[in-house]
């Protein structure tokens, strides 16, 4: 357990919102799991003790009793309450990345270590509706949570809160998770798919030097790393060993995507309209590049490329 | 709220709550008036018809009606809504017509609490040993539906069922010492709070403090325990066993009454003792009166009490609670024997009181020359005329002793009593009525006796010059030929009782011997739990060795013993267990063992699945064994399995392994 000072215990902050982020994992453990009556419980209480003042005044000997044995289970039921959400062990899982205006979906993995199955473990965002899981003994489960993605760029993904009011809903014990983690939001995507005009093409910036797909240009040998499906097999089947079948790019076919091609428009649509592009260059098989006035991505395809391209794009700025 | 097609749909949380309430409702049946108890289980029947999808429930106006009215019923019936019986058909009725507006979680946590307080109102009623055991059998269904309403959409499932009473099981062990602790050393406050209503514990008593002989037609028998006596040497014979009670000496012409009356000590008292001395210790339930009762005659007056100008013995407060006092009694005495103090109203009738009975005394009187002789004459008419013993008499109407003397004679104790003394008033010889108990049987099973409400007795006493107050029983004097069978008289009678007991089976006589044992049993019940007080919890701790009681040590042990014993749960619900598929494993190494037994070792790098193949093809005959194990071990591993079905696959594992032929 990391050490927790007096100080830190008792700060009210905490309490509310739980600590600074923190990296992954994170184990609920007695300093940061909280514990306080539920509705019903202060209800329960009341209640008990209007029972006790009955037994009292009718010196009702299992009317004590009664009240007593009550009064205990509800008390044995903060310890189960509490060790259910003990030693829980928390990650989350990778995020992937979104557009804005969509919904990122955080997968949690919850840990049981422990020797008692959790039930009804809560687990949501400090603005949504909890959802319950169980986690058997020795076991972990994915718990995926929503939230939307409003802002583009790295986002902070927040507090989440386990709690649970299991077994008899007299107490809620819950424990914050402030987690160091972020997730990528990409610009939302502008409606207007067009492509820009191939006129914008800048040839003269770069040669091409046998590394495109589109045009063979001849044979090489073999390299570690070379993709198999430019592997010369006719040649390997009549023995004449591995070799590597060279192409050369489409020179017309090869777009740049440029920031100043979209001039007099803020700079949040000028990097939505790329985004768009950028899809659009992608499924029409293009080869294209991005121009950022503090970045310039060199020409390229495949989904790779493309997530570079709009990380480039979420991040800007 | 889910509407299903079957009963069988029911959600569990709102099945396991339903059938909660009618266990709690079910103690309250035989005192609550009958509409009540039918307005209740029909309105349980309605809700789960509701749960299972068949009916709506009533609106708003409906239910707004139903509650108008059955306040103003229960007004009717109880002409209140306080007190022990109307407070608890109240609360009774929240709870029942709660079920009709259950939708929330809100609601649910009212019924359930409004369950947990009509459960205890039952206590008021009965505090038996078997109550007892129901209501923490109770409890622990209930406790089960809180759990179970974790699981709101979870349908009723024999599985779940068991799930959730299991827990609940468990938080009832866990809680158990910590209630015991509370139990024990909780500072008990002694008396009401407030003022307890007047039927706080009414109709305990088969006496009163006032006699009408003739009014009443039939004695209600009822067999409830009055009192219990430990003696410390010798039992009394039978004929003595008069448990001395209130003492009326007011007729009004039809009625008996005691008076409150002053207060005397016992030195007041000419009280010349004999030789043997009885000392008893009585343990008496709480009737909510004042009387103490003593073998006649007592000599001591225990803490707390006085005696009466009547040789009453009186508790200075009424006695709710069960209460055990030493005693002293002679049953040889001479009371008063020389002076009579108050003479005048022993002896006062109302004239033209009985005025044919009053020429039968003065004939009586012509034919005998002393007082001693005209008691025996009276109690020889009553002998030799056809005078019966019955439980259920006629009515009496205009004057009850003519009637009684001359018409009907048939009558219980009260009615001889009753007539025997205004006979004796009418001869000029102070008398009054004494009731009491007569009687008691030894439980042979423990040392003590028992004396029940149907011991109930009433007798006279005559006060003679020279001798003072002496007891004259006319009951006794009834042939027990003419004692009904199956009249209490019957059981105390000892030639009565030989005869019964002769005609009775065997089955019977074992009954007999078992009803002892359970009255030993709520014997200790009663002094240790029931009775459980401030003067037990102060003994006790004196046993214990903690002399200077007072509340602020006795908070301070509580919450030292209470943070002792939470430790120690805390440490057994919070120790680390196995983690769940340890025992898989062990059990797997088992089952390898039992193999390699027979020569075929698991490589280490091996999978279970390729060593299985592998024994399969050594070991044929056990090919089907061998497999099933291997492949109960891997979904035990590696399947994602709820702790219910782990538990059950997990079972059947174990079970493989061990039959496995190693």
């Amino acid at each position: 357990m990391p050490p927790v000072s007096l100080a830190q215990r008792f700060n009210l902050a905490r309490f509310f919102q739980g600590d600074t982020p923190s990296p992954a994992p994170w184990t609920l453990h007695r300093g940061n799991v909280y514990i306080l009556p539920t509705r019903q419980g202060v209800f329960f209480a009341v209640t008990l003790v209007v029972i006790l003042l009955g037994a009292i005044n009718y010196n009702n000997s299992l009317g004590y009793f009664l009240t007593f044995l009550l009064g205990s289970i509800a008390v044995v039921g903060i310890l189960h309450t509490y060790r259910n959400l003990l030693q829980l062990q928390v990650r989350v899982a990778h995020i992937e990345p979104v557009f804005a205006g969509g919904e990122v979906v955080v997968p949690i993995v919850l840990n049981n270590p422990g020797p008692a199955q959790r039930n009804r473990v809560a687990l949501g965002f400090a603005d949504q509706a909890p959802c319950q899981h169980e986690i058997p003994s020795g076991r972990h489960t994915v718990v995926r949570l929503y939230r939307p993605a409003t802002a583009r760029g790295r986002q902070p993904l927040g507090r989440f809160t386990l709690s649970s009011t299991f077994p008899l809903g007299l107490f809620r014990a819950w424990s914050h998770v402030v987690p160091d983690e972020y997730y990528l939001v990409y610009p939302a995507p502008a409606a207007d798919a067009r492509l820009p005009q191939t006129s914008l093409y800048m040839a003269s910036l770069l040669g091409d030097h046998g590394i495109g797909s589109d045009d063979f240009a001849g044979l090489r040998g073999y390299r570690s790393g070379d993709s198999l499906k430019h592997v010369h097999w006719k040649a390997l089947a009549r023995e004449q060993g591995l070799l590597t079948k060279q192409f050369g790019g489409d020179r017309s076919q090869r777009l740049w995507l440029d920031w100043r091609m979209l001039e007099g428009t803020g700079s949040e649509t000028r990097l939505s309209q790329l985004c768009r592009w950028v899809i659009e260059a992608e499924q029409q098989g293009m080869e294209y590049g991005l121009w950022l006035p503090d970045q310039i991505i060199e020409p390229g395809r495949g989904p790779q490329h493309q997530q570079q391209c709009l990380q480039a794009l979420a991040l800007f700025g | 709220m889910r509407r299903g097609l079957s009963l069988l749909r029911i959600p569990q949380a709102n099945g396991m709550l339903l059938l909660g309430v009618l266990l709690v409702v079910l103690p309250h049946l035989p005192h609550l008036p009958w509409w009540l108890s039918l307005a209740s289980l029909a309105v349980l029947g309605w809700r789960l018809l509701y749960d299972a999808g068949y009916v709506p429930l009533p609106n708003r106006f409906v239910r707004i009606a139903l509650v108008v009215l059955s306040i103003l019923a229960l007004l009717l019936t109880y002409r209140t809504l306080v007190g022990r019986e109307a407070g608890t058909a109240l609360l009774l009725l929240m709870l029942t017509l709660k079920l009709f507006e259950m939708r929330s979680w809100r609601d649910v946590t009212v019924v359930l609490f409004l369950g947990f307080f009509v459960m205890v109102t039952a206590f008021l009623f009965s505090q038996s040993l078997l109550m007892a055991v129901y209501t923490v059998g109770v409890v622990t269904l209930l406790v089960a539906s809180m759990i179970s309403f974790q699981y709101p959409d979870q349908a009723l499932a024999w599985q779940y069922l068991q799930r959730d009473l299991r827990l609940a099981s468990r938080l009832f062990i866990q809680a158990l010492p910590l209630a015991l602790i509370l139990f024990v050393l909780f500072p008990r406050i002694p008396g009401p709070l407030w003022g307890l209503p007047d039927d706080a514990s009414a109709g305990r008593t088969g006496l009163s403090d006032e006699m009408e002989p003739g009014r009443i037609s039939r004695l209600a028998d009822f067999s409830a325990v009055a009192f219990r006596v430990q003696f410390d040497d010798a039992t009394p014979p039978p004929a003595q066993r008069y448990w001395r009670g209130p003492v009326m000496w007011h007729y009004d012409g039809r009625k008996w009454r005691t008076h409150a009356d002053q207060i005397r000590l016992p030195q007041q008292f000419n009280l010349t003792p004999g030789d043997r001395a009885v000392d008893y210790q009585v343990t008496l339930e709480p009737h909510n009166r004042q009387w103490l009762f003593a073998l006649d005659m007592p000599i001591t007056v225990p803490e707390g009490a006085q005696l009466s100008s009547e040789y009453q013995l009186l508790s200075r407060q009424r006695l709710n609670d069960i209460y055990r006092y030493n005693m002293r009694s002679y049953t040889d005495y001479q009371l008063e024997a020389d002076m009579l103090a108050g003479r005048a109203r022993y002896v006062a009738l109302p004239t033209q009181t009985s005025p044919r009975t009053r020429e039968l005394v003065e004939e009586l009187v012509q034919k005998t020359d002393s007082p001693d002789q005209l008691v025996q004459a009276v109690l020889d008419y009553f002998a030799e005329k056809p005078f019966y013993y019955t439980r259920e008499p006629p009515l009496l109407f205009d004057d009850p002793v003519d009637e009684f003397v001359f018409e009907t004679r048939r009558g219980y104790c009260e009615h001889y009593a009753s007539a025997f003394t205004v006979m004796m008033r009418q001869a000029g010889i102070p008398a009054r009525v004494v009731t009491g108990y007569y009687g008691g049987e030894m439980n042979p099973l423990a040392d003590y006796m028992i004396v029940r409400q149907s011991d109930a007795h009433a007798w006279s006493e005559v006060w003679l010059q020279g001798r003072g107050w002496v007891r004259i029983d006319p009951t006794g004097v009834i042939p027990p030929s003419r004692v009904e069978l199956g009249a209490d008289l019957a059981q105390r009678q000892p030639e009565v009782r030989s005869r019964l007991d002769a005609d009775r089976p065997w089955w019977h006589r074992s009954l007999r011997q078992a009803d002892y044992a359970w009255d030993a049993l709520n014997n200790r019940w009663q002094q240790w739990v029931i009775g459980y007080n401030q003067a037990r919890q102060n003994a006790l701790l004196r046993a214990l060795g903690i002399d200077h009681i007072n509340w602020r040590t006795l908070v301070a042990l509580l919450l030292v013993t209470l943070v002792a014993a939470l430790l120690i749960i805390a440490v057994l619900v919070f120790r680390p267990g196995p983690v769940a598929g340890d025992r898989t494993n062990r059990l797997y190494v088992r089952f390898l063992r039992k193999l390699a037994r027979r020569g075929i070792i698991k490589a280490p790098a091996e999978t279970a699945n390729d060593f299985s193949a592998r024994a399969v093809q050594q070991q044929p005959a056990i090919a089907d064994s061998i497999r099933q194990i291997t492949q109960e071990y891997l979904l035990l591993r590696y399947a994602a399995l709820d702790n219910e079905e782990r538990r059950q696959r997990l079972k059947h594992f174990a079970r493989a392994v061990r039959d496995f032929a190693g």
